[in-house]
């Protein structure tokens, strides 16, 4: 990136609800920069994204239920195995 | 005084906003928010005889509708990779990470952050791989922003390697 180059930086939180796209552009001896109001921009992408990841969480924390209880019909099943074994023996 | 950037990057939810609540804060909320683009906090901090005042850029996480921004990386002068100790693929996640802010930003001082060690029995993270990422020269620290465990300590000791970086 050089320096000549307008820089970007998309969705900066400035305080609380408060969110501008900044560009940073070099002017003569400084450098300009241009705010861009983004709050309701950021508060949609936000509130989608917030759906989003929470539904990633739940479908994780699910597929780790769905092994511990795979985990355990195969140690019950395991266990009912043993003992009907044991069974047979001991009606032998 | 002297001024530090330092950026927060990682997978989605594993605390990279809540563990820089609790740094400049001390407070923790156990509700989810998402970040979206960036949030800069600051902190003044005393490392030896030095005063520094560490800009936190907290990035939002990669998820599956963004990915990690390179913009926000310029000017760094080191960042966490933050880990959730209690889903495995979010250290996937932070050395893939890893790969790509060098690539932007050239070889910064860093550290790995396993978060949420308040969590034992949920924890995927084997040892070994940690003691592996250790072995080839990481800094890696278990840290719970619940708690406040490691927290101080890890960005103190980010912050003090940043001072070296500048020797």
């Amino acid at each position: 990136m050089s320096d000549s180059e307008i820089r970007f930086l998309e969705h900066v939180c400035l305080g609380p609800g408060l969110v501008a796209n900044i560009f940073i552009a070099p002017h003569k001896d400084g450098l300009c920069l241009i705010l861009v109001d983004a709050t309701s921009e950021a508060g949609r992408i936000q509130a989608m994204q917030q759906k989003g990841n929470e539904l990633v969480l739940c479908m994780e924390r699910l597929r780790k239920v769905e092994l511990k209880l795979r985990d355990c019909l195969a140690q019950k099943e395991d266990h009912s195995g043993r003992r009907s074994h044991d069974d047979v023996k001991s009606n032998d | 005084m002297i001024k530090k950037k330092i950026c927060m990057v990682g997978a989605f939810a594993v605390g990279k906003t809540s563990l820089v609540q609790r740094f400049v804060k001390s407070i923790f909320s156990e509700k989810y928010l998402t970040t979206v683009g960036v949030k800069i906090d600051k902190k003044t901090l005393d490392v030896g005889t030095q005063t520094v005042d560490l800009m936190l850029w907290d990035l939002q996480g990669e998820d599956e509708f963004q990915s990690l921004q390179v913009s926000y990386l310029r000017g760094s002068s080191g960042f966490f990779l933050v880990a959730d100790g209690t889903r495995e693929w979010t250290l996937d996640k932070a050395v893939s990470l890893s790969e790509k802010v060098e690539e932007v930003a050239g070889k910064l001082p860093f550290m790995l952050l396993i978060n949420k060690a308040d969590l034992p029995e949920s924890w995927e993270i084997d040892e070994n791989r940690l003691s592996e990422l250790t072995n080839s020269g990481w800094s890696v620290v278990k840290t719970s922003a619940k708690t406040g465990e490691g927290v101080e300590e890890a960005f103190t000791s980010l912050a003090s390697k940043t001072l070296e970086d500048m020797k």
